[in-house]
């Protein structure tokens, strides 16, 4: 079943100079699929479109078979997409608990307890520190504050926007691990990674955008194996 | 002994009086800076507003002015969200300048509307000297000033559980943090909006009917408090309500105290220079605390 679709999707942060020329993708019910390329390809435009908040020139995007181009961010949370932006991704003079209930900002009372039980089981460091300001936990620890908030609502999709940036390598796999839970739990993940080898290895299927367009698709180990791409940005 | 006794009557209440004041109105100019990004310079007339609609239910109806409160909170209230529908709402996008420059014509507006009204004479909640009750036995107090302690209290409290214990009050918080943030979490920052001009608008009623209450109610009265309020609002540190508590009773205090004679003799800054004790705080915070006492980060 498909749960997203970006379908020949023009846009940009404007309403006149497209970054996007026409970009496919697509995210299946249990998936983990990544968008790589190069700097600059629009593989973070093409995400962040998906979420309402780019301009829409052309093409269509898709939850399930809800057309919803040109939604705002606050109607599509609501349809179970929940999206982590890469930077600025959690309220950092709020608790990591506040952060975390703000999640389910929409949610009944009951759901947002659940959703706490589902988040502190997931990330265990989190209850801990569930008191502290968010402002202060480490890279990781917000990443992961930032992953909760958007799994408070217990969302069908999960845009995960370079969820590994800026963090040393041991703090990416425990990212990269804590993404295979999420996604084992039945939610579908789809994320951009400058970290493009770790990400396809752990993907069902990946894209390869180049200058705002489709280059390749294919499923994860295959495009890692892949010479071209390979050769283009996986340094060889 | 009767150098302690005045110290407190005539120094230390007033300033407790006048920083509650201040504090009520900062309140407002701080949530509203945290969540809009702009100083609302019409926040001192928004407080003249709830001190003239108060007024209306004293002469009208004979109400005390704390049974008055009420009606000056919902009618400021309205007040707040009617001219941020006309006046902010459709500016939210340009530049937080147009956004203050625009907040300078709603006080004058205000203002106008208030003197064509009622004119340009002080008026009166109460008249004639009220009596004061001896507490403890030795310093005395005059009710009013029981009323504005209590009241401030009771309402930064109440203003505290809204803040930490409530979706909105958490959701206020959130948009002043981060603003694009709040929109992907599904926070309706519009709402967040109206409701923080309903808080700020009925804290500074509140605030201006105690100012009122303590002097006269004149249609310069709230203008004149901008300075004291942004004052103890930078204090605080802009967006921060608990700063603009404390910043409030130090600015409050601060002025009452410059006057006090503590070389003996005569007042050390005459009682004149009040707001220019404000003033000066407010200059001093900006060179060198810009983020407020309790800050850490620039925005």
């Amino acid at each position: 079943m498909t749960l997203l679709s970006l379908e020949g999707l023009v846009a940009g942060y404007g309403p006149d100079v497209p970054i996007l020329h026409g970009v496919n993708i697509r995210l299946q019910a249990g998936e983990i699929v990544s968008i790589v390329g190069p700097n600059g390809a629009g593989k973070s435009t093409a995400m962040k479109s998906a979420f309402g908040l780019l301009n829409v020139h052309q093409g269509k995007i898709l939850i399930g078979t809800e057309d919803v181009t040109n939604s705002r961010p606050e109607a599509i949370v609501r349809k179970g997409v929940s999206f982590v932006p890469q930077t600025e991704n959690v309220f950092a003079s709020l608790t990591v608990q506040e952060n975390l209930e703000l999640g389910g900002y929409f949610n009944s009372r009951s759901h947002v307890a659940a959703g706490l039980d589902r988040v502190y089981s997931l990330f265990p460091p989190l209850r801990e520190k569930r008191h502290q300001k968010s402002g202060l936990l480490s890279g990781g620890q917000r990443q992961m504050v930032a992953m909760g908030r958007a799994l408070m609502p217990d969302p069908k999709i999960v845009l995960l926007d370079e969820p590994t940036a800026g963090l040393s390598p041991k703090y990416a796999d425990e990212i990269f691990k804590l993404i295979i839970d999420i996604n084992a739990s039945g939610t579908a993940v789809l994320m951009v990674e400058q970290n493009a080898r770790q990400a396809l290895m752990i993907s069902n299927r990946g894209y390869v955008l180049v200058d705002g367009r489709n280059r390749h698709e294919g499923t994860g180990a295959g495009l890692v194996r892949d010479r071209e791409v390979a050769e283009m940005f996986l340094g060889g | 002994m009767d150098q302690a006794l005045m110290f407190v009557n005539a120094y230390l209440i007033p300033g407790l009086v006048s920083g509650s004041i201040y504090a009520l109105g900062a309140i407002g100019l701080t949530l509203l800076f945290g969540v809009l990004r702009f100083t609302h310079f019409a926040h001192g007339d928004v407080m003249t507003a709830g001190a003239y609609l108060a007024l209306a239910g004293v002469g009208l109806f004979g109400l005390h002015p704390i049974m008055a409160l009420p009606l000056a909170m919902a009618g400021t209230s309205l007040l707040c969200l009617g001219i941020n529908h006309f006046f902010y709402a459709p500016l939210m996008k340009r530049p937080s300048l147009v956004l203050t420059i625009s907040s300078f014509g709603v006080a004058l507006m205000i203002r106008a509307a208030i003197q064509l009204i009622y004119g340009v004479e002080s008026q009166y909640y109460v008249r004639g000297i009220q009596k004061s009750r001896e507490v403890f036995g030795t310093f005395r107090i005059v009710d009013r000033h029981i009323w504005i302690g209590c009241s401030a209290v009771a309402l930064m409290l109440a203003l505290h559980l809204l803040l930490t214990r409530t979706r909105l009050g958490k959701a206020m918080r959130a948009v002043s943090d981060s603003p694009d943030l709040a929109r992907l979490t599904g926070i309706s920052t519009t709402t967040v909006i109206r409701y923080t001009w309903v808080i700020g608008g009925s804290l500074a009623a509140v605030a201006g009917v105690f100012l009122g209450w303590d002097g006269y109610v004149h249609a310069n009265m709230g203008w004149d408090q901008l300075l004291p309020i942004s004052a103890a609002a930078i204090l605080g540190g802009l967006g921060r309500p608990y700063g603009a508590m404390v910043g409030g009773l130090v600015i409050g205090m601060a002025e009452e105290l410059s006057s006090y004679p503590w070389l003996g003799g005569d007042a050390l800054l005459s009682p004149g220079y009040k707001t220019g004790v404000a003033f000066a705080i407010m200059v001093a915070m900006l060179i060198w605390r810009p983020n407020g006492l309790f800050g850490e980060k620039v925005r």
